[in-house]
């Protein structure tokens, strides 16, 4: 990959002119627009198409996973005699390598700039749904700042301007934009279907099932639990003692009609404490003089 | 300015120090900065959810009823789904070290027979821990610049509070008015039943507020009209805060006026096609 | 840069000629809002007039390789000549009126009915002059144009910086569809496809290299408020246009330092 090292001595940003402002005011100076992506190929298979023909406790169930026995016996061929809630590593190590390396080429195309750090990084993610592909975008704007030694790896940050400028004022230094992906398939127990329906049973009919029409759905509850615990300590595991800001943690549930498919995804800005945490004048109280 | 970029952008080089700890938060800097003006910092982005079943049938109204019917079983689930989602809530703040959870987020999906509650907020922690109070951690959906803003007035957060109503209009009530079209008149049987769902939901939330003694609820969240899948079932759904006066009186905020020069404008990608 | 299709319309029309003597008369029209107004006044400018151009150009279509990933020059050409055409005959008429500059300048494609493949490309904008005489043309002596909002103009003159004009670069690109026996072997894999990566990155690259080396001839320091768009317009998912915008801007001498802003907390929903 190279870096758009035209002839021009021009640097280009995507800084807005309030961003550019503040950025000139703190001494950062821009010095080009620099991106990085990643295409992966992106199959959807879960683990009953991927399991085909292997037990469980085959080791492709790595990470978290909970299995619910059926407490019925044998009672037809309909009736489902298990259920499980899986980590599904491999959507997770297909985003963790493709983030990784757009991050990589992002920061390849910074230092080849000679910057201390990208700020305003912007990240996308694209599903080219006819090529079956799916594609990690970042791009944003590396800064130098006079007078100090370049870090051995620029620093990453989704913030620029006044808001980076009040995080430095802060006491915090930006270090890195941080991304966390966690998914866990969901494969119904017999009972879980049943509370799912609202206590319709399928297939051949015993009584109450042994489970309450009303009351929480478990399984469920541990699986969406657990995608949102699991994703706060991959996070948390590399932070080595920083702080993420900003965090966004979005999650979403895909049903794909083998049972709900859970995707959480934590995004935040890593920083660093580098000075005792300054305590700004409050700010005042206003009302603006418009109708909106 | 340029000066503390400088010492951040230099302190780079060194390892983060031992004695930090890693915190989460889903806090923007203005929000943290805020909430350390008034001795608070992050500890934890925590959540808490609950999914529910509601029994079958319970939607399905029997042909030929005259009045509304309400649906105690719709409202119940509803109802326990705040109560255990808030409560992992509260128990992930507890174990976070917080002393409450604020901007909680809340998320209410009703999907057939389940009704699911998600609860996302940030777990936050006096500066000076002695301050800290071992009582049940607060929670609530107010952003930290309400929360800031209350707490400059003398109030405090305790707690969300919840009701829910769900109300069957009856077919058949329905199909009869209808049959009057061309004369315009109230839809008595629907009023009633929209009016119900709402009292009673209403009812529940004052009810939880008033027993935790809380002055007032602020910032109500309401979430009504017919449900996706049943669209002769009326939900009316509403949360919001419960405070309560902590200093000697109401402190007076004072604001200023200011006349903005923003218009707001953003460069519209999709304007070029 | 692309070539121009024959004989291109170079006058301006007849009624544009009337509208901007009338405005050369003192009356301006701008579609500034009273807000922005005030802000290119209080940096020192004063609005003439709202000025258009436009240019109705025929895109057609380019063979493409079915497997293979390239750039496709013919339409490349044709969508950067034709938003070119408007911008010029927009700058046209912001000379006409004497103007240094075009500010909040917006640049639209509209598909007619007049046939397939047809397309309206739009930029407008309000002319502005400054107010104590001096010159702000660039170097080419024309009018500046950018696509700044007034307050995004105000604090821009605040720090010291001038715009030159609005810059772009374009590159339409052909993503290569991938094969049946390809998709096979890579069932079951989610991998990443070096190809397919390496196409888009320089698609954008050579978008992004186009928009420099405009600036370059400008004279610029820098380009603010790059925005790279993607767009398929009517050609199907696989062909995409990345059009980069932005507007080039140049340091001028003794620019004043930014006021540190007050921290304010609104008590307005």
């Amino acid at each position: 990959m190279t870096a758009s090292e035209s002839t021009s001595s021009a640097w280009s940003s995507g800084l807005s002119t309030n961003d550019f402002a503040a950025c000139l005011d703190s001494g950062l100076q821009p010095l080009g627009f620099v991106q990085g992506c990643s295409v992966v190929s992106w199959n959807f298979y879960s683990m009953r198409s991927s399991m085909v023909g292997v037990g469980f406790g085959s080791n492709q169930l790595r990470g978290y996973s909970e299995q619910y026995n059926c407490p019925h016996g044998f009672v037809s061929s309909e009736h489902r005699g298990y259920g499980l809630n899986y980590q599904m590593t491999w959507i997770e190590e297909a985003w963790t390598e493709a983030f990784g390396a757009a991050k990589r080429r992002l920061l390849e195309e910074a230092t080849s700039l000679g910057a201390h750090g990208v700020i305003d990084v912007v990240d996308r993610s694209i599903h080219h749904v006819e090529n079956s592909t799916f594609e990690i975008a970042l791009s944003g704007t590396a800064v130098g700042i006079a007078d100090v030694a370049r870090p051995d790896r620029p620093f990453a940050t989704f913030l620029a301007g006044q808001k980076l400028n009040k995080l430095v004022e802060a006491g915090f230094a930006p270090v890195d934009i941080a991304l966390g992906i966690t998914a866990v398939g969901v494969i119904g127990s017999c009972i879980t279907e049943y509370q799912m329906r609202g206590g319709l049973s399928i297939g051949a009919n015993i009584g109450n099932w042994g489970a309450p029409q009303k009351g929480e759905i478990e399984q469920l509850v541990r699986a969406q639990s657990a995608a949102r615990q699991l994703v706060r300590e991959r996070v948390r595991s590399e932070l080595g003692g920083d702080t993420l800001h900003g965090a966004s943690l979005r999650v979403r549930t895909i049903d794909t009609g083998e049972g709900p498919q859970i995707e959480a995804q934590i995004r935040g800005n890593r920083v660093r404490s580098f000075k005792a945490f300054a305590k700004l004048a409050p700010p005042r109280p206003v009302i603006q003089l418009a109708d909106r | 300015m340029a000066s503390e970029m400088r010492a951040a952008v230099a302190a780079l080089g060194a390892a983060p120090s031992r004695h930090d700890k890693s915190v989460t938060s889903d806090l923007s800097i203005d929000e943290t900065l805020l909430l350390h003006g008034m001795g608070y910092e992050p500890v934890d982005l925590v959540t808490g959810i609950s999914i529910v079943a509601i029994p079958y049938g319970t939607f399905i109204v029997p042909y030929g009823q005259g009045g509304p019917i309400e649906l105690p079983n719709a409202t119940e689930a509803v109802a326990s789904a705040f109560q255990s989602g808030s409560e992992r809530l509260r128990k992930e703040c507890a174990t976070a070290g917080g002393v409450g959870v604020v901007g909680v987020e809340v998320e209410v999906d009703i999907d057939g027979p389940t009704a699911s509650v998600t609860f996302t907020g940030t777990a936050v922690t006096p500066i000076r821990h002695e301050l800290a109070s071992p009582g049940r951690p607060f929670v609530t959906d107010l952003s930290v610049r309400d929360f800031v803003l209350l707490e400059r007035a003398g109030w405090a957060p305790i707690d969300l509070v919840a009701g829910a109503g769900f109300v069957a209009a009856p077919v058949q009530g329905v199909r009869k008015t209808l049959a009057q079209i061309g004369q315009n008149i109230e839809l008595p049987v629907i009023t009633r039943s929209l009016q119900i769902a709402r009292e009673q939901a209403m009812d529940q939330m004052q009810t939880a507020a008033l027993a935790m003694n809380a002055a007032g609820v602020v910032d109500v969240t309401i979430i009504d009209g017919p449900l996706g899948h049943s669209r002769h079932v009326c939900a009316f759904i509403c949360y919001g805060t419960a405070i309560r006066l902590v200093a000697e009186q109401h402190q007076r905020i004072e604001p200023d006026l200011v006349l903005a020069m923003d218009d707001h404008i953003e460069f519209q990608a999709s304007a070029i096609r | 840069m692309p070539d121009t299709p024959d004989g291109p319309p170079t006058d301006l029309p007849k009624d544009a000629t009337h509208r901007l003597e009338e405005l050369e008369h003192g009356l301006f029209t701008s579609d500034l809002s009273v807000n922005e107004f005030l802000l290119v006044k209080d940096a020192g400018f004063h609005p003439l007039g709202f000025v258009m151009g436009s240019s109705i150009y025929h895109i057609g279509l380019q063979a493409r390789k079915w497997s293979s990933s390239q750039e496709l020059v013919n339409l490349t050409s044709a969508m950067y000549a034709a938003r070119e055409l408007a911008v010029t005959r927009m700058e046209e008429e912001a000379t006409e009126l004497g103007a240094d500059g075009v500010v909040g300048v917006r640049l639209d494609v509209n598909y007619y009915e007049f046939g397939a493949d047809t397309a309206e490309f739009i930029a407008m904008g309000t002319a502005i002059k400054a107010e104590d005489g001096r010159s702000y043309r660039n170097v080419e002596g024309k009018p500046f144009t950018s696509d700044l909002s007034g307050q995004a103009f105000w604090t821009l003159r605040r720090v010291g910086h001038i715009p030159l004009g609005l810059v772009m670069g374009t590159c339409v690109y052909h993503i290569a569809h991938r094969g049946i026996g390809q998709t096979m072997s890579q069932v079951g894999k989610n991998t990443e496809l070096p190809n397919y990566t390496q196409a888009l990155y320089d698609a954008r690259e050579l978008a992004m290299t186009r928009m420099q080396d405009e600036a370059t001839r400008l004279g610029a320091s820098g380009i603010v408020e790059v925005k790279l768009i993607e767009k398929s317009h009517m050609w199907g998912s696989h062909t995409i246009e990345f059009l980069a915008l932005g507007t080039a801007v140049s340091k001028e001498e003794g620019s004043a330092p930014l006021l540190s802003p007050q921290t304010i907390i609104s008590l307005d929903n």
